[in-house]
């Protein structure tokens, strides 16, 4: 009998929803890990908006762009980056170790889709802690703007924001499917870290520098600079329409990436 | 010679690992040049951006901060807690006829050389684009025996905290809320984000009571050449006590540590 789409998502959010289940129960039975990891959530939402609170420190305005708006800039990149690192960041982490140590046939057994399994098996609830921080401190510097927070806006700022959450997701996948041929480098998940930095400056910054550097860091500089230029009222429609054409081309050449990447791997431990 | 050996052969196990190596250093590298990019453009920018340094300092301050970074921040905590002492590597360094602290610090050293050279050869890349050696005054001998003797107390610093970090396992099953809360007050106090000279006053004098600051940010100075005579004494003073209050902690926490260790893992 033929699946219909529909079905198959239904099924999808039903393991999902069993997922988070799981995933609390891990984290009831083991609230000191819990505690440890808010403490570890926290420490980096806090610097991240503390680096550019002294980065901009002796500046009025850069790239076009007023200390206050940096700053919540940053808090969006804040909500965004938390949101990715509560739902994914630990299943990437995971994703480099399963391919490393050899145990991806496990996963290739099941009767559902690996990429799936290998991506979204994990959730870190002490990732909404530093969501929590990000939004205060993004409300904070909106109200000193003088932004008004409207329905209109929270939904134009939440669709773009999936939207970037999706290229982000779709780049982590790209780069981690290289592990299946160099099994040794789990490390390319810390590079990743450092690379998603990148999101948190304005994309002038990097228009200036050079076309290939631009290039490179292009579907960064998309996640959150589109949404938070909509809610600045800064943003064009061809803004719009590159964050969403971009994310979802990225994320069918992951999916295609994968599949390909599926046919070299050897089973055998780096 | 049985130590030349030991080190000769982790110096083997470490071009093993040359394209992990690699991106290691690669890790290390994004952040000083982001960083960089943003001064760059914020002072060209001449939007209200105002610095007590000058451009040219800051340039050379990030591209020796990637140096730097590369060679003096040991990485040695993550081993030290997950395979040694969670896992229970640690019962055959017990077993072997040297200190612990000794081998680990073997371990470490050829990764640190490795991408020290990696960052030589982005120093010497980027010199002729960049300037970097433009606001720096000329090498002297006195100057170069400043560099290694802050650089060679700063790795240890460096070292030692790591281990006291990794040490902490023997009490705790997960290590990683305080192992990222040290990195987070390292990034911002050992000089990685800005140079203390343009941070805000609070920030400076507590960065100056930390261990921190000493690991990179005054080797960092030294290899600029912004650490004139009065401000010599000072940083080799604060070096030399936090290298006295490292190494008795850390031992004194190996000790405890060994106590409780019951050779199976956890």
């Amino acid at each position: 009998m033929p699946v219909s789409a529909s079905n198959v998502m239904t099924r999808y959010f039903r393991i999902y929803r069993t997922l988070l289940k799981m995933n609390f129960s891990v984290l009831v039975a083991y609230r000191t890990n819990f505690m440890n990891n808010i403490v570890s959530s926290l420490s980096w939402g806090i610097f991240s908006l503390l680096s550019v609170y002294i980065l901009t420190f002796n500046s009025r305005s850069v790239f076009g762009w007023s200390r206050d708006e940096l700053l919540l800039l940053n808090g969006l990149y804040g909500i965004v980056i938390g949101v990715f690192h509560t739902a994914f960041t630990r299943n990437f982490e995971r994703f480099a170790n399963i391919i490393h140590f050899g145990r991806l046939d496990g996963i290739l057994l099941k009767p559902l889709d690996p990429l799936f399994l290998l991506t979204f098996w994990l959730f870190n609830y002490a990732g909404i802690s530093r969501i929590m921080i990000a939004a205060v401190f993004s409300w904070y510097f909106a109200t000193r703007i003088g932004l008004s927070l409207t329905i209109l806006q929270i939904a134009g700022f939440t669709l773009y924001m999936f939207m970037g959450i999706l290229l982000l997701y779709s780049v982590w996948c790209n780069v981690l499917t290289f592990t299946i041929w160099k099994t040794r480098l789990t490390n390319l998940v810390d590079l990743m870290f450092s690379l998603t930095g990148t999101a948190r400056f304005p994309r002038e910054m990097y228009r200036y520098t050079s076309e290939y550097v631009y290039l490179f860091l292009f579907p960064f500089t998309l996640i959150v600079n589109v949404p938070a230029r909509i809610y600045l009222g800064k943003a064009g429609l061809s803004d719009q329409v590159i964050l969403c054409a971009v994310s979802l081309v990225s994320l069918i050449a992951a999916r295609k990436f994968w599949k390909y990447a599926l046919r070299s791997y050897t089973s055998a431990s780096g | 010679m049985r130590h030349w050996r030991m080190l000769l052969l982790h110096f083997e196990h470490t071009f093993e690992y040359r394209s992990r190596n690699f991106v290691w250093f690669l890790v290390e590298l994004v952040n000083p040049l982001l960083i960089l990019l943003y001064w760059y453009w914020a002072i060209g920018d001449r939007s209200g951006t105002s610095l007590p340094i000058s451009a040219s300092v800051i340039t050379a301050y990030y591209f020796w901060m990637i140096f730097a970074g590369a060679i003096l921040s040991v990485h040695i905590e993550e081993d030290v807690a997950v395979l040694d002492i969670q896992e229970g590597g640690l019962s055959r360094y017990l077993l072997r006829p040297f200190p612990y602290f000794l081998l680990k610090f073997y371990e470490e050293l050829p990764w640190r050389l490795i991408q020290g050279i990696f960052g030589l050869i982005i120093i010497a890349g980027f010199a002729v684009i960049f300037r970097i050696f433009d606001g720096i005054t000329p090498l002297t001998w006195g100057r170069i025996l400043l560099i290694i003797e802050t650089c060679i107390a700063g790795y240890t610093i460096s070292f030692l905290f790591k281990m006291i970090v990794g040490l902490s396992a023997f009490w705790v099953t997960d290590y990683q809320g305080l192992h990222q809360f040290t990195e987070v007050v390292m990034l911002a106090f050992a000089g990685f984000l800005v140079p203390l000279d343009i941070m805000p006053e609070g920030f400076r004098t507590l960065a100056n009571i930390l261990p921190f600051p000493y690991m990179i940010y005054y080797p960092v100075m030294a290899m600029i050449g912004r650490i004139d005579s009065q401000a010599l004494p000072p940083v080799i003073i604060g070096q030399m006590v936090w290298l006295i209050i490292l190494g008795v902690v850390s031992l004194r926490i190996w000790k405890a540590g060994t106590r409780l260790y019951a050779g199976v893992g956890q």
